[in-house]
């Protein structure tokens, strides 16, 4: 019996002709924190659609808590899900987002991480009357909210503030404390310091290197991880410094 | 589906689009009913209205509305809650925010201004209900554009020209063929070509109903052959449907491979 909240194997998506993953296997086990990392176009959020069941995969096998994501949506209620650009109703309220949430996982919220992040001051305030940063606590306390065993989360920290961003680090460990697993990506390193046990590179659609960090700033296979660490600090560096060229 | 369709709804009516679109209707509806010298006459003039705009708001809101709600897909979709149950509760919310903004917004007037001359029941009906039916056959063509083609500009782009094709093109197009083979018998040709456009239908659903449809010459005897009897207007109403449903399953079926 496979222990691992997400296990995948072999899952391979390409568009067109061109193959984005080919042949990942991954896997994320509970009480702990895995992070994506890769340079732009690598695929992570290709992964991350196709584990969310918003892109359909060419092949491979994804399991949610045991469970295969091909025979429907419900193995949906194991995740909570935060995306990068958070999207409602514009017309709704945040109260009533909530509702809408809890009826379709048939569960109510329980929004202790959401007071922290100061959710509850604008329960009444229209979707569209939020500004970024709120919309992205209200994304953090849904996701929270319905004691999911994995947690996905697409750039979790990108539009928070300082304050904002330290209290959703600190409710992450805490999940992470109550045997969640949690699949992040991010761009900010901090934010993998601080949070991440184990460090998943995708290069060219595979996942090349599982490294796993003991203490901030190394890794339990040193030479690997910093290889891997230096290769795409200098892939980022040098994507900015083109991207500023333009 | 059910809950999708209840909270979107409820987004629907509280939007600015949805509530234009009803003042519209509203105020198109009585200024000309109000100053149209017979109810046939005020309906004539609204008709017109409404095959131009019907399928032009419909389309263009459709599309934008399915391209709009992305980050809504997205989220919902990471829900336990199938695609099909989520787009199809959206595309009901939306068919019915725009078919209560039409009933209302014109159904008011012509309906109080209808039977206070007398009016014809079925020719209201006709009217009001031809054009629900074509705001959900151009809504379920709208979905399945959005579904279809991934570039919000190109899928505008599509609906537009759907739109220019069904309300114009295709008109002078049939017209083109009348005279060119006006030496054959085309009866059979010319009930099959309206039966496959929504709008020709509508229009000719209602101008069966009104007295201005002797002034069509030879074509309008053959539409009044067929299209004025039940017969034909139940099988109108049917092709409309159909032209609700078709595109309706052809977009849900789309769905089980679509990358969202």
């Amino acid at each position: 019996m496979n222990t691992a909240s997400l296990s995948i194997a072999g899952l391979r998506k390409a568009y067109g002709k061109k193959e984005v993953l080919r042949g990942v296997n991954l896997e994320a086990l509970p009480g702990t924190v895995t992070a994506i990392l890769g340079p732009n176009g690598s695929g992570k959020t290709t992964l991350m659609r196709c584990l969310l069941g918003l892109h359909v995969p060419d092949g491979g096998k994804i399991h949610v808590m045991s469970e295969d994501v091909r025979l429907g949506p419900a193995y949906r209620r194991h995740i909570g899900y935060m995306p990068q650009v958070p999207g409602f109703p514009e017309n709704l309220t945040v109260r009533e987002i909530t509702r809408l949430v809890e009826s379709i996982r048939s569960v109510r919220a329980r929004f202790g991480h959401g007071e922290r992040l100061g959710i509850t001051a604008f329960l009444d305030q229209k979707w569209k009357t939020l500004s970024g940063g709120m919309k992205q606590k209200v994304n953090a306390a849904l996701a929270l909210a319905f004691d999911a065993s994995l947690l996905v989360l697409d750039e979790p920290t990108a539009s928070l503030d300082p304050a904002s961003r330290l209290r959703l680090m600190e409710a992450l460990r805490e999940e992470k404390a109550r045997g969640k697993a949690i699949l992040l990506t991010t761009h900010r390193l901090d934010d993998l310091w601080e949070i991440s046990d184990r460090l998943v590179f995708l290069r060219e659609g595979k996942a090349e290197c599982v490294a796993a960090i003991d203490v901030p700033g190394m890794g339990s296979n040193p030479s690997l991880f910093e290889r891997h660490v230096a290769g795409y600090l200098e892939e980022t560096v040098h994507e900015s410094d083109a991207e500023a060229a333009v | 589906m059910m809950t999708v369709l209840r909270f979107c709804l409820r987004d629907l009516l509280r939007s600015r689009f949805i509530a234009a679109y009803f003042l519209f209707y509203l105020a198109a509806g009585y200024g000309l009913m109000n100053y149209a010298p017979s109810v046939s006459a005020g309906l004539g003039a609204l008709l017109s209205l409404v095959l131009f705009l019907v399928p032009l708001c419909s389309l263009v809101f459709g599309v934008l509305y399915f391209h709009q709600s992305r980050g809504f897909h997205e989220l919902m979709l990471a829900q336990p809650i199938g695609r099909r149950s989520l787009l199809a509760g959206q595309g009901v919310a939306l068919g019915i925010a725009l078919c209560a903004a039409f009933a209302f917004g014109l159904g008011i007037p012509t309906l109080w201004f209808g039977f206070q001359d007398g009016g014809d029941a079925r020719l209201l009906g006709l009217f009001l209900g031809g054009g629900l039916l074509l705001h959900l056959s151009f809504l379920s063509m709208a979905f399945l554009i959005a579904v279809t083609i991934e570039d919000p500009l190109r899928g505008f782009a599509a609906a537009l020209f759907l739109w220019l094709s069904m309300a114009f093109l295709y008109d002078g197009l049939l017209l083109f063929l009348l005279t060119f083979l006006a030496d054959y018998p085309l009866d059979r040709f010319i009930i099959t070509a309206i039966l496959l456009n929504p709008i020709d239908l509508e229009r000719i659903l209602v101008l069966m109903q009104l007295d201005a449809s002797v002034m069509l010459g030879y074509t309008g005897a053959i539409f009044r052959r067929f299209f004025g009897t039940g017969f034909g207007i139940f099988t109108a109403l049917g092709a409309l449907v159909l032209w609700v449903a078709l595109p309706a399953l052809a977009f849900l079926g789309r769905l089980a491979r679509k990358d969202f």
